[in-house]
């Protein structure tokens, strides 16, 4: 993974800390994009790639915990290193539940802030190649007809075709054809695969 | 010829009467303050004329008083004067009867035809004691014993050595001797007047009373061998004033007739003396004591007072004993010094250089002995008044030190909740200064991995080292804005902004606004007159009016939490400074409470903000209130009168 493309999305209030992160972190190699608020930040193009964000927890308007929110309920998962001027205790615990890589109190020090964002950016590109997959997988799965699918989730329960049978009401040898269908359409040898792969999809498996 | 009876009065009890009678119109403070003077005047005056009980059964007694020259002479009219004054305090009521000889002016047969006269007015009711006045009379009397009430006891006064201490005066006379001491007035002339070269002395060796003068001359020359001596005696009157008028300086004259004059005059002494003192250069001693003050500086003689006195003792005596045959003694009275006041005046000389004893007569009385009531009324109302300025002084002192306590506190109680307040916004100036350094830190690591990367331009430093300056210097300002407000000190008056005063304020909580979600306006006239205050403790109203106006804001959902800082010139004379929440408002209970101490809406106010912010305001006389808003929220305010209208 390369810095060169990887973008740090910088979102401050404060002009002098926009400008100085910014000089900062071009300077380590990164691609920057400075906000002056959440807002601001939100009504840019989702599609961020591999990114994070260095996030100031105090801002008027749209603070950086309500702008953590909103990108969470909206499925937009961007790593975030949250940065403060004054925090307390409960306010980290707040952003580090939410899923915060790192909670910086301003001033902090450079190689604090670049481990952070070091970390953020790999987690990015982890969950930039884990939806990859899924999508792979979600493609395949929506190849699968409505019985079929039905079947499947039954097979990953590690139920024999007999009771499939009983309890989607059908012949066992109609499930037995399902079964090899869903194996074939879905490119898999055998059912461990096939868990792995519905997990992959996020289904759960009991 | 007069006849006065003199009866002894308690008249001069009415004086108290009459002073305690003016009194209703004299202010009553007045009147108490005069209270104990009166008092002591009443007791004094009733002492002085309470009378002695007299013989009430007895007829009164007659005295006649004979004087050797006429009755205007002043000398006799002393006389007179006295001696019935001195005999009315002995309580005997007295017939008293005068007769003048007048001998110098009439021929000596003249003292027959003066024999038959009074034996013809008091031989049927003869006087019960005789009193003879000077030489004259005396020898008058005693030349006419045989005939003239041979049985009455005579008393002799104002003879000096005419009749020596043991001269055999006969049967029922005695008297008091008075001593005329020629040298030692010239002794006492010659020290006051040291650089006298000549003396004129005018003595009265033609009469019969001046056997004693001619001893006198010779004692002269010796006590004074370098000082000259002329004798005018014998001399007409106007010869001699023209001789007087001619006296050179550093001369004096030395006047000894005791009675008579010179030669050929009818002129009394005292006539003469006046006219010598006018005519004359030089200043005149005398012998005698009825001569100082008519121009005589001084005499050394026995003072008048006390012949009065003695003779009337004499005769009070004499009247008492009733019996011709057992007498007193004859008394002799010493000489004290006599001056005139007027006299030593006009010659330079002063109290200090007279001899022990002296007896210095018509000194002005000193403005004391001439006003005692009103000394005493004046200088116990200006002890008053000085008393109350003391006590007016010493209240304004301890209202002062009272007001500088009360001050001292308030700056004390001011500094206090400051302190508290700075406390509350702990996180928002950390905040505040956190930013700055953030950014100071990450420009200078920028610079050093740009450096270390070789890139790094000339340029791009240069912007970084001038960020890092500017994040340093606001760094300092909030560090400088808050020690100013957490410095305890003494009120300091300066001119003041009012903008200022809120771009200051907004300093300090820019980063409680921002930690509370809130937004804020200014909205700030240009046109602001500057006004006169502390800069801190005024900085401090406003700090307490915008936090407060924050703590109303909490409850309120974040999109809705606006400030607005306002300033404003509702009239000429002052500047307003408002701040506009859009909080909860105050609760209409304690709308009338608001600035009353102790009075909070806080879970941990202490309710003193306001009250400081009212006592604060109203110390740099101006007014602090609030509004309700027409919409949400609460409009706080204060205004300051402007720099003008306090010169004015």
């Amino acid at each position: 993974m390369s810095a060169a493309e990887s973008t740090v999305f910088v979102i401050d209030d404060e002009p002098s800390v926009r400008k100085s992160l910014g000089r900062l972190l071009k300077a380590a190699g990164y691609r920057v994009e400075a906000f002056t608020s959440a807002r601001e930040f939100l009504q840019r193009d989702p599609n961020v790639g591999v990114g994070c964000l260095v996030l100031d927890v105090q801002m008027p308007d749209l603070n950086g915990l309500e702008l953590q929110r909103a990108l969470t309920e909206t499925g937009r998962h961007v790593p975030i290193i949250f940065i403060t001027g004054h925090g307390d205790i409960p306010m980290s615990v707040r952003a580090m539940k939410g899923g915060a890589i790192d909670f910086l109190s301003k001033p902090f020090d450079a190689k604090d802030l670049l481990e952070a964002i070091a970390r953020a950016l790999a987690t990015a590109q982890l969950q930039s190649t884990h939806r990859a997959e899924s999508d792979d997988v979600k493609r395949l799965l929506a190849m699968l007809t409505p019985r079929e699918h039905e079947v499947m989730l039954e097979v990953i329960t590690g139920k024999p075709n007999k009771q499939i049978a009983a309890a989607l009401g059908t012949s066992e040898k109609t499930v037995k054809v399902h079964r090899g269908r869903v194996m074939h359409k879905l490119a898999v040898q055998s059912v461990a695969d096939l868990v792995r792969l519905c997990e992959k999809a996020g289904i759960r498996v009991p | 010829m007069k006849v006065t009876r003199v009866v002894p009065l308690a008249g001069r009890r009415l004086r108290g009467r009459e002073w305690r009678g003016r009194r209703a119109g004299i202010p009553f403070f007045l009147v108490a303050l005069c209270q104990a003077t009166a008092v002591f005047g009443d007791v004094r005056a009733a002492t002085q004329v309470e009378p002695t009980p007299m013989q009430a059964t007895q007829a009164p007694r007659r005295v006649l008083v004979l004087f050797s020259d006429n009755r205007l002479l002043p000398a006799n009219v002393l006389f007179d004067a006295s001696l019935r004054e001195a005999l009315r305090s002995h309580g005997e009521q007295i017939d008293y009867y005068s007769e003048f000889l007048d001998e110098v002016r009439f021929p000596a047969h003249h003292q027959e035809r003066m024999q038959n006269l009074l034996l013809g007015k008091y031989g049927e009711d003869p006087p019960d004691v005789i009193v003879a006045f000077a030489p004259p009379a005396l020898h008058f009397c005693l030349r006419h014993r045989s005939q003239l009430f041979p049985q009455v006891p005579i008393v002799f006064a104002g003879v000096g050595d005419d009749i020596s201490e043991d001269a055999e005066l006969g049967h029922g006379v005695t008297g008091v001797r008075s001593s005329f001491d020629g040298p030692a007035t010239l002794d006492v002339a010659l020290r006051l007047h040291p650089r006298t070269q000549q003396v004129f002395v005018i003595d009265a060796s033609s009469r019969v009373d001046s056997a004693a003068v001619s001893v006198w001359w010779s004692s002269f020359q010796q006590s004074a061998p370098r000082t000259t001596f002329r004798n005018l005696t014998g001399q007409p009157l106007p010869q001699l004033l023209g001789e007087l008028s001619q006296v050179p300086e550093n001369s004096l004259v030395l006047d000894l007739a005791p009675f008579g004059s010179s030669a050929g005059s009818s002129l009394s002494t005292q006539e003469m003396a006046e006219g010598m003192a006018r005519a004359l250069r030089a200043p005149i001693y005398a012998a005698f004591d009825p001569l100082v003050g008519y121009g005589v500086v001084g005499a050394v003689t026995t003072p008048m007072d006390a012949v009065c006195q003695k003779t009337a003792d004499l005769v009070a005596e004499v009247l008492e004993r009733g019996h011709p045959g057992d007498l007193p003694a004859v008394q002799t009275l010493a000489a004290s010094p006599i001056f005139d006041w007027r006299q030593l005046r006009r010659w330079g000389s002063s109290r200090n250089q007279l001899p022990p004893g002296s007896i210095v007569r018509f000194e002005p009385p000193s403005f004391w002995k001439q006003h005692v009531p009103l000394v005493v009324t004046t200088g116990g109302l200006i002890l008053l008044q000085t008393g109350l300025i003391i006590a007016l002084v010493l209240q304004s002192r301890r209202r002062q030190w009272a007001e500088r306590e009360a001050q001292r506190r308030r700056g004390e109680l001011a500094h206090m909740t400051r302190v508290a307040t700075m406390g509350e916004l702990t996180a928002s100036l950390a905040h505040e200064i956190n930013q700055p350094l953030a950014a100071i830190l990450s420009n200078a690591q920028a610079g050093q991995r740009l450096i270390a990367a070789g890139g790094i331009i000339g340029e791009e430093i240069g912007e970084i080292l001038a960020d890092i300056a500017a994040d340093d210097r606001r760094a300092g300002e909030v560090i400088r804005r808050m020690r100013a407000l957490l410095r305890k000190g003494d009120s300091e008056l300066t001119i003041l902004d009012v903008n200022h005063l809120v771009a200051e304020v907004v300093g300090l909580v820019r980063g409680e606004m921002i930690l509370q979600n809130v937004s804020h306006t200014l909205d700030l006239s240009s046109a602001a007159p500057p006004v006169h205050g502390d800069q801190v403790q005024l900085q401090q109203v406003l700090l307490n009016l915008v936090v407060n106006a924050l703590d109303a804001m909490k409850e309120i959902s974040a999109g809705h939490r606006r400030l607005v800082l306002r300033t404003s010139v509702p009239d000429e004379q002052s500047v307003q400074v408002s701040v506009v929440d859009s909080g909860v408002g105050v609760p209409p209970d304690r709308v009338e409470q608001v600035f009353e101490p102790f009075v909070t809406t806080k879970p941990h106010g202490m309710g003193l903000g306001l009250a400081i912010c009212r006592s604060i305001i109203q110390a740099h006389g101006g007014r602090i209130g609030f509004t309700n808003n027409a919409g949400r929220g609460t409009t706080f305010w204060f205004m300051l009168p402007t720099v003008e209208r306090v010169r004015t």
